[in-house]
């Protein structure tokens, strides 16, 4: 197992010293995992307004274990995690613990320096995480939040932040994706990465605010059924190239009936399942595109599309350009 | 006459002088409202951290509007996202060069520097929408990553006139620009929210220049002449609805180029083809002369070229969703 324990200041700070604690050379504020370790990246950026993101794509070939000892200084850290392939992850804040045994995880959540937090994960995960960095000051004064303000200060005084993290929908997926595609040579790179950081950012504390302010709404949707609807998305995106479970089978799973099903998936998610499973199936789509290494017409097969026109029309309805002007 | 000598420095003062011009008074509040009879609208003010300045503009004015820019040492651009219904005429002047439109909605994105001088002069009673970005070349340098290789920047603002019709505004700007009037003042989120949506018009304009700008050798030559014949074939297309406008071998002998040159860079730089363009803006004529209601679908229809009413009806329906008639009943 590889053990990490760090006392956080920043992302370029930590990126250094985990290096070392691999044993393995940072190059342009990146670092390449060692064999015995498992295969992925993990790159720190800073931005021009001053905020510091770390962007990794991980899987692991052995047991790993993060542990970040508290701070003297407040800063906050929040984190979009995309994690498969689990056998055990548990999260932990101060004493307050998440020990999620369904396969995927995926959810954003925000902690303060100041308390104990860790990360364990079992060989084999796969990890893609955009994790950013940032000062109460930064807070206020860049993005005109203060902290101090009752809605922050009650997400972080639940300290079960961990029990309590924002699902990862579609939106946040688009704006994950487009980060991690990045290419070092695209012009205008860090004004990408910092416009789509900061819609992240926007994303997460709008919902925040509309979760916080609104305690009727929030007590509608227990964590039992978020965690069921959690387990619902990862089926149905997890093979985008065959047609997705019917919404009975879908529903045994989450043990509840269609129609709780159907709802509760449109509250968690934004859109409903078919909707749902048809935009993650054109993300896909633009995900390969973008490598250049696929053409329209084994992009639309490899996603299942029998006729091009089809997956043509369903493209453009999605991003508002045809595949083949990507 | 409306005359708007503007100086940027500092907004609070350029709404004061803007209010003092307009005979209105001015509370200092970030926004002055413009009501009858100068006219009908709002222009506001925002600042984005320390280095970002917007203006923004909702507004129709009952008299002529003349508004200049003069050259001043301390360089700094203005980004420019313009969506204006000229139903008369409109002159832009960059520097001595002059650029005539009339007749059309003028809806585009343009980067501009104080180091020429600008104006504009726009007839009475045009709705005129517009979001202004100000910012100094040191923070864009640093934004876009530049260092020294300005270069580009350089190119395109040396096009001066030229460089007005590059950039059209679609759906995707228009909509930015539309959220940043929709902030409530007591939203928590206001000021990211803002932020935000300032700075993807910026990067959104940025990354299709540099599209534009730098596409393969021998692509699409985006210098100054193709622009201005291109330009040329624009202002034919849409001088006159009601004649059938020039088939594109007479356009192409007229400004000589190639028929696929003339295709391609027209394409570059409207964001569509030659005929999808001309039938856009006449179906936009004839949405504007339905909304005055002065006259009945018969009319529309010839004035914009068609003899067929039943063809302009399923032409109008296809672009606005809506049959004419509707238009004319909702009055």
């Amino acid at each position: 197992m590889f053990k990490f324990s760090y006392k956080y200041c920043n992302h370029i700070d930590y990126l250094h010293d985990l290096a070392k604690a691999a044993g393995v050379p940072v190059i342009n504020n990146a670092i390449i995992l060692p064999k015995a370790m498992g295969t992925g990246y993990i790159k720190a950026v800073e931005l021009a307004n001053g905020l510091q993101v770390l962007i990794n794509e991980c899987t692991t070939y052995e047991d790993v274990s993060f542990h970040r000892q508290p701070a003297i200084d407040e800063s906050y850290t929040l984190r979009f995690d995309e994690i498969k392939n689990l056998k055990e992850l548990t999260l932990q804040i101060d004493e307050n613990k998440l020990n999620d045994e369904n396969l995927t995880f995926s959810g954003a959540f925000l902690t303060n320096s100041l308390s104990d937090f860790s990360y364990t994960a079992t060989a084999g995960t796969e990890d893609r995480c955009i994790n950013i960095f940032f000062t109460a000051a930064w807070l206020e004064n860049t993005a005109g939040i203060k902290s101090t303000d009752d809605v922050f200060q009650k997400y972080l005084s639940l300290k079960t932040a961990v029990l309590n993290f924002e699902v990862l929908n579609f939106e946040y997926r688009v704006l994950m994706e487009d980060i991690f595609e990045i290419k070092e040579d695209q012009p205008m790179q860090k004004v990408t990465i910092q416009n789509r950081v900061m819609l992240l950012l926007e994303k997460f504390f709008r919902s925040l605010y509309n979760r916080m302010g609104d305690q009727n709404k929030n007590a509608t949707i227990n964590d039992t059924a978020i965690k069921r609807m959690m387990q619902v998305e990862s089926i149905l995106v997890s093979n985008l190239s065959v047609p997705p479970p019917t919404v009975p089978v879908l529903a045994r799973t989450a043990m509840m009936s269609e129609t709780k099903l159907k709802n509760l998936f449109k509250i968690v998610y934004g859109h409903g399942l078919y909707e749902y499973y048809q935009k993650n199936r054109m993300l896909k789509a633009r995900q390969l595109l973008r490598t250049k290494k696929y053409s329209v017409k084994e992009t639309g097969t490899a996603l299942g599309f029998k006729n091009l026109s089809n997956f043509t029309i369903a493209y453009k309805k999605e991003f508002n350009v045809l595949p083949s002007q990507m | 006459m409306i005359s708007f000598e503007i100086n940027h420095s500092d907004s609070k003062a350029l709404l004061q002088n803007m209010a003092t011009e307009l005979n209105i008074t001015y509370n200092g509040e970030d926004f002055i409202i413009i009501t009858p009879p100068i006219g009908n609208g709002i222009i506001k003010v925002l600042t984005i951290g320390s280095q970002l300045q917007v203006i923004m503009g909702d507004v129709t004015f009952t008299q002529d509007l003349f508004a200049k820019r003069m050259s001043s040492d301390q360089r700094y651009y203005i980004l420019h996202f313009d969506d204006v219904f000229i139903n008369a005429t409109a002159a832009f002047s960059v520097n001595g060069e002059t650029l005539h439109k009339s007749n059309i909605r003028h809806s585009v994105a343009r980067l501009t520097t104080n180091a020429f001088s600008n104006s504009e002069e726009i007839s009475a009673n045009t709705p005129i929408k517009t979001i202004k970005i100000l910012f100094s070349e040191e923070w864009l340098k640093k934004y876009l990553g530049l260092g020294d290789d300005v270069d580009m920047l350089q190119k395109y603002v040396a096009l001066k006139t030229e460089s007005y019709d590059i950039e059209q505004l679609d759906g995707d700007y228009l909509k930015l620009m539309d959220e940043l009037w929709k902030v409530k003042k007591d939203d928590p989120l206001q000021n990211i929210f803002l932020q935000n949506r300032v700075t993807l018009l910026i990067e959104r304009f940025f990354t299709r220049l540099y599209g534009k700008m730098n596409l393969p050798e021998g692509k699409f030559d985006l210098s100054s002449e193709v622009i201005k014949r291109v330009m040329t074939v624009e202002q034919l297309l849409v001088s006159d609805f009601c004649k059938l406008p020039p088939t594109i071998d007479e356009f192409s002998r007229l400004v000589s180029m190639s028929s696929t040159k003339l295709k391609k860079s027209f394409k570059n730089m409207y964001g569509d083809s030659i005929y999808s363009y001309y039938q856009k803006q006449r179906l936009q004529k004839a949405n504007e002369l339905l909304l005055g209601g002065r006259h009945n679908v018969k009319q529309v229809a010839e004035a914009i070229g068609y003899n067929n009413v039943s063809n302009f009806t399923l032409a109008y329906k296809k672009q606005y969703k809506k049959v004419p008639e509707n238009i004319l009943s909702a009055q």
